[in-house]
């Protein structure tokens, strides 16, 4: 009982029929919101030079909050479902389909180890999140692009910096709204 | 008549890794260009025009320019061509943005064949044949199901939000409103997620170990044996790029 319990606190995992079909729609949502984020991107200089600063922002914090919420396999389902919709518009979905699993894999590690409450394991699970995810893009976009690879690694360095925090502090404000509303327990 | 969507989805899914594989591990223009000129020819046998691969081709044109130009700038493969300033310009670009351009081709247009041309409930039933217990191979069609619905849910939040008289014109605009659009959607979302799962379990999803379908799927002896000589033809590849 007590197992369970432990189990029930801090597990990695959580299979319910709400929490699939909640990472199936919110993954659509994911989407969604990378396909605006995207279009935002490219009207601007950055986006131009095929840096997705904004777009990166919104992948990111959406990786990070999905799995917090629906958990395992929850996460992987909704970081997945947007890899894979991601055919339609870009042809770096061969390397979302890793980056996004990692990542997701990555924030159910850190919130299995922390609470969630400080600022610290956000900072934490989103630094995984998009070194991760950026890490692999980078690789994509020598292998898949043909960028040269020391434009692949700055451009992975820049949408890291830029990022990290921003994600890192719209995750925080998020999850923190979400635990007062009940809707994470 | 050859149609791809009466193909078994074990076949093209093979076919499409095939294709993605090939062009991720050939160097060779010739070799990437017969294989985008198979993909369309296919196209064109089964559906009889290149329609749905228009806005593709649109994207891929932009992220292909987009690739040429940094690879002007940047390249420094082949001999030096033009040099001023920090400016330096070697031959290799074209050949690099060339094999670039063939490799998304084939990585976009075969993997967007392979979407379009495959019903989600045969995807389902592929991933139930490989041991994926039904409650989460069924989330395939889910996924087909809820996305017009989504984006409809998206399309009456922008209206809403124009006949409030948000602008919505600008970059900064649509910055500045994008919490505004995003955030409703995610609480529709969470309400319909809610909606659905409750009518599914009602109606006894994942009450049983297994699940009939109307149509189901079989690999016919000759499109298993395309699969083998698929992967034997991915095999000779591989060996003929490594030595």
């Amino acid at each position: 009982m007590q197992n369970e319990q432990a189990i029930g606190k801090r597990s990695i995992f959580k299979t319910d029929t709400k929490s699939l079909i909640g990472a199936v729609v919110m993954g659509i949502v994911f989407v969604i919101a990378c396909q605006i984020t995207g279009q935002i991107d490219n009207m601007l200089p950055w986006g131009k030079m095929g840096m997705l600063l904004i777009n990166g922002t919104v992948w990111a914090f959406f990786t990070g909050i999905l799995t917090l919420l629906y958990k395992q396999p929850g996460g992987l389902i909704a970081a997945e479902v947007e890899a894979l919709i991601s055919i339609m518009y870009t042809p770096l979905w061969p390397t979302f389909i890793f980056a996004n699993g990692i990542a997701s894999i990555w924030v159910s590690f850190v919130a299995v180890k922390c609470d969630m409450t400080k600022w610290s394991h956000h900072i934490l699970a989103q630094g995984g999140v998009c070194v991760l995810g950026n890490a692999i893009v980078g690789v994509g976009l020598v292998f898949i692009l043909g960028l040269p690879v020391g434009v692949a690694a700055v451009s992975s360095l820049i949408t890291i910096a830029v990022t990290w925090p921003l994600a890192t502090l719209a995750q925080k404000k998020v999850y923190d709204a979400l635990m007062k509303s009940g809707m994470v327990k | 008549m050859f149609r791809l969507n009466k193909l078994d989805p074990r076949l093209k899914l093979t076919w499409c890794l095939f294709l993605v594989l090939t062009a991720l591990m050939s160097r060779s223009i010739l070799l990437n260009g017969i294989l985008l000129g198979v993909i369309l020819i296919s196209e064109l046998l089964s559906e009889k025009s290149l329609k749905s691969f228009k806005m593709l081709s649109v994207v891929l044109l932009i992220i292909g320019s987009q690739v040429l130009v940094i690879n002007l700038i940047f390249g420094r493969e082949g001999e030096l061509l033009y040099s001023w300033g920090i400016l330096e310009i070697y031959s290799g670009f074209v050949a690099t943005a060339i094999l670039a351009f063939l490799r998304i081709g084939i990585i976009s247009f075969s993997a967007y064949q392979f979407g379009i041309h495959t019903d989600p409930m045969d995807m389902a039933q592929m991933l139930i044949h490989w041991r994926i217990p039904y409650r989460y191979a069924m989330l395939v069609p889910m996924v087909a199901r809820f996305f017009p619905v989504m984006i409809g849910e998206y399309q009456s939040i922008c209206n809403s939000q124009s006949a409030r008289g948000v602008p919505n014109d600008t970059v900064g605009e649509k910055i500045r409103n994008l919490p505004a659009s995003i955030l409703p959607l995610m609480y529709r979302a969470m309400r319909i997620s809610n909606d659905a799962a409750l009518s599914v379990e009602l109606r006894g999803y994942g009450r049983h170990a297994s699940r009939n379908f109307q149509k189901k799927i079989n690999l016919h002896p000759l499109e298993g044996m395309t699969i083998v000589c698929l992967i034997i033809g991915f095999g000779g590849v591989l060996i003929k790029t490594i030595l």
